[in-house]
């Protein structure tokens, strides 16, 4: 008989919110971290509408206890250290439980924010690039960082696969305690915007020159945004040991390929309903019992016309309450899976639905009408989280109250 | 126009990596986007930026693309078109 | 549960020779120029698509196209039957330098959306899962180097609690013209296969 997989310890920072408690009162003003800024010093970047954390690289570093003046980090390990530490905390952890615990970080853009300033730099005058920048461009350097700053020496591992990263961050850590593997697993993801990526993205004409509007008949394409989210994920032995109580338990996942094209779904979104089935079946209960749907819903036609079919597929006899918080927090690439399992925690906690901003009318082709103001005092206890990534990777949380 | 025509053949060959097929082989008229040469949708963003790079016209969204995209006499006509004014 | 190696596809640079690459598997074993039209043509595939692709992506999808010619395996198995796990050093790092080649000069700006469609380290995994129609899990994991454990432990993981009947895994990098590939395709343990055990993959490596 398995363990269950416990949350008890969440970390995120957003365009919303530096920690926990500012994404809390964003929520409640029913904010939205989608606006104009400059801080990449892009033409393009500076037109479009985008959730960005309004704080330079220095300024979220100062934030971080435990840095070192000396050493420079890229914006993505930044965020990282921010949200991961916070989760840390509030899961109590101190160095010791830290050296034996598992992290599994994720980010699609590593430490591309500096890479590419390197790269630019170099391409003009070798002599005068700063190569300490190249030495932090992968991946797993923000992994690394968070390592480094926590203390975790047993188990580091590093997940790219897009925009679904830090759910199946989440869920390679609940097979690690599932399997005995590990105890504690810190796991998330985390990505900083960055020329690279906003150019990219633009080159494939999916961003709205609009602030996005989800499920919407007349939707025009994501925004994208920064983030970080974090958990910190325990055996029920872990729980019970270190006498705590746990804030709410990630009871099932699926994650499938959607085998169509390399950044479109397809239409009948056969990878979202396979990777939708498999999490609530492992969560050992049934799409019935499903009280709110964080959808992935980035505002692109493709998506969330796929999406839409999958949900379709799943839900016949009534469509739970849905909403995409991507009209609040961006599109924050790999760290989408973790901000908006933080988010699903806190709807938990404090019985919310999140509102679909902007939406207006619904898709012809399917129909659904998503939350549109924040709804409180609701009783959820289990609540599906889908993530999407290009690659047709497709993962879905189901995140239960205990 | 058949300077052009032969011209823009050659460069979406070039620009979308389409191998063991020459500039004869793609008819004036025949449309891109079906089997023959199995173009999907981001060849089309690709044709955009071909068109952008290699004969300074823009084109404002995907969906204007579908018909300049048609074939390569209507790209080719999109072209002229826009070069005159 | 024994599991067993039931194909195996290796590429890698010669070692005398850098413009020659040596592919592997059970059946064969061959020296190739490294030449991505040439690599096409000796792996017998049809499939237009291959040229589009990025380098990762190609070397991955050439190994899968000699992975598949081994067995029935798409015949034995429902799409959702087979699961794909891999791994990397660079990501897409030298993709990521092709589509900053695109954007780097402010005259020259012309960000390219089919490179930038490759920018993410687990493309490759997907393209994998279009050719060869996979639709079972799939993770791809970074790390500096081949960390065969962690490959091992997550696809036995996936065959006992995922009941997952068959799984393509390896290691997949790319960087600077230099392939370096595996790739196996897992199945439940059969006679006089090769065990699916860190010494195997060692020497196959």
């Amino acid at each position: 008989m398995s363990t269950k997989v416990l949350i008890t310890g969440i970390g995120a920072v957003s365009a919303i919110g530096l920690n926990i408690q500012e994404l809390k009162e964003s929520i409640l003003l029913s904010a939205t971290g989608i606006g104009f800024s400059n801080r990449l010093n892009s033409e393009l970047a500076g037109k479009l509408p985008s959730a960005q954390i309004l704080l330079s690289d220095e300024e979220i570093k100062n934030k971080i206890k435990g840095l070192s003046h000396r050493i420079i980090y890229s914006r993505t390990s930044l965020l990282a250290m921010l949200a991961a530490s916070e989760a840390v905390s509030m899961a109590g952890l101190d160095k010791r439980y830290c050296a034996s615990a598992a992290l599994v970080s994720s980010s699609s853009s590593g430490g591309m924010d500096k890479g590419e300033v390197f790269y630019a730099d170099y391409l003009l005058d070798p002599s005068k690039a700063n190569f300490k920048y190249a030495l932090i461009h992968d991946c797993g350097d923000a992994s690394e960082k968070i390592a480094e700053l926590l203390g975790v020496q047993k188990y580091i591992t590093t997940i790219s696969t897009a925009c679904s990263s830090a759910a199946n961050a989440f869920i390679h850590a609940s097979r690690l305690i599932k399997a005995g593997l590990a105890d504690i697993v810190i796991a998330g993801g985390s990505d900083a915007m960055c020329r690279f990526t906003v150019n990219g993205f633009n080159s494939l004409m999916i961003l709205s020159d609009e602030p996005c509007k989800p499920f919407d008949r007349n939707r025009k394409g994501l925004n994208l945004g920064e983030a970080a989210g974090y958990f910190v994920l325990e055996s029920e032995r872990s729980v019970n040991s270190r006498g705590i109580k746990p804030i709410a338990e990630l009871s099932g996942y699926g994650n499938a390929c959607d085998a169509f094209h390399q950044t479109a779904s397809s239409p009948n979104g056969e990878g979202a309903y396979l990777a939708m089935t498999q999490a609530i079946r492992t969560s050992r209960h049934i799409a019935e019992e499903i009280d709110y749907i964080n959808a992935h819903g980035t505002g692109t036609q493709n998506n969330d016309l796929s999406e839409s079919a999958a949900l379709k597929r799943i839900f016949i006899n009534q469509m739970p309450p849905l909403s995409s918080t991507k009209a609040v927090t961006g599109h924050t690439l790999a760290a989408a899976g973790g901000i908006e399992a933080v988010l699903s925690v806190l709807a938990i906690e404090n019985g919310w639905i999140y509102p679909n901003l902007n939406f207006e009318e619904p898709i012809e082709e399917t129909g659904i009408i998503p939350v549109s103001q924040l709804k409180k005092n609701q009783k959820i206890k289990h609540i599906l989280s889908n993530s999407f990534g290009f690659g047709g990777n497709n993962s879905s949380l189901v995140i239960s109250a205990c | 126009m058949n300077e052009l025509i032969t011209d823009l053949k050659k460069e979406i060959i070039t620009q979308l990596n389409l191998q063991d097929i020459t500039p004869e082989e793609i008819k004036d008229d025949a449309p891109l986007f079906v089997d023959g040469l199995g173009l999907d949708s981001i060849d089309v963003l690709e044709l955009i930026v071909l068109l952008q790079k290699k004969y300074g016209v823009k084109i404002d969204g995907a969906k204007e693309g579908k018909s300049v995209f048609y074939s390569v006499k209507t790209m080719a006509e999109f072209i002229q078109a826009k070069q005159q004014h | 549960m024994n599991l067993s190696v039931s194909a195996y596809c290796r590429i890698k640079q010669h070692p005398d020779n850098r413009e020659n690459l040596i592919i592997e598997t059970f059946d064969n074993e061959f020296v190739l120029i490294n030449d991505m039209a040439v690599l096409y043509r000796e792996s017998g595939m049809e499939y237009l698509k291959y040229f589009k692709m990025d380098q990762v992506s190609k070397f991955g999808i050439l190994a899968g196209e000699w992975l598949f010619k081994r067995g029935n395996f798409r015949e034995k198995y429902a799409d959702q039957e087979i699961g794909i796990v891999l791994a990397n050093s660079n990501g897409s790092l030298d993709t990521d330098m092709e589509f900053y080649k695109t954007i780097e000069s402010k005259d020259n700006f012309f960000p390219s959306p089919a490179i930038f469609v490759y920018t993410l380290s687990n493309i490759v995994m997907g393209e994998l899962c279009i050719r060869h129609k996979i639709k079972g899990e799939n993770a791809f994991f970074v790390s500096e180097m081949p960390d065969f454990d962690l490959l091992m432990d997550y696809v036995r993981n996936l065959f006992e609690s995922r009941n997952m009947k068959s799984v393509v895994t390896g290691w997949v990098d790319y960087i600077n013209g230099k392939p370096d590939v595996l790739l196996l395709f897992v199945e439940k343990g059969t006679d006089e296969k090769m065990e699916f055990n860190k010494k195997n993959i060692g020497i196959l490596y």
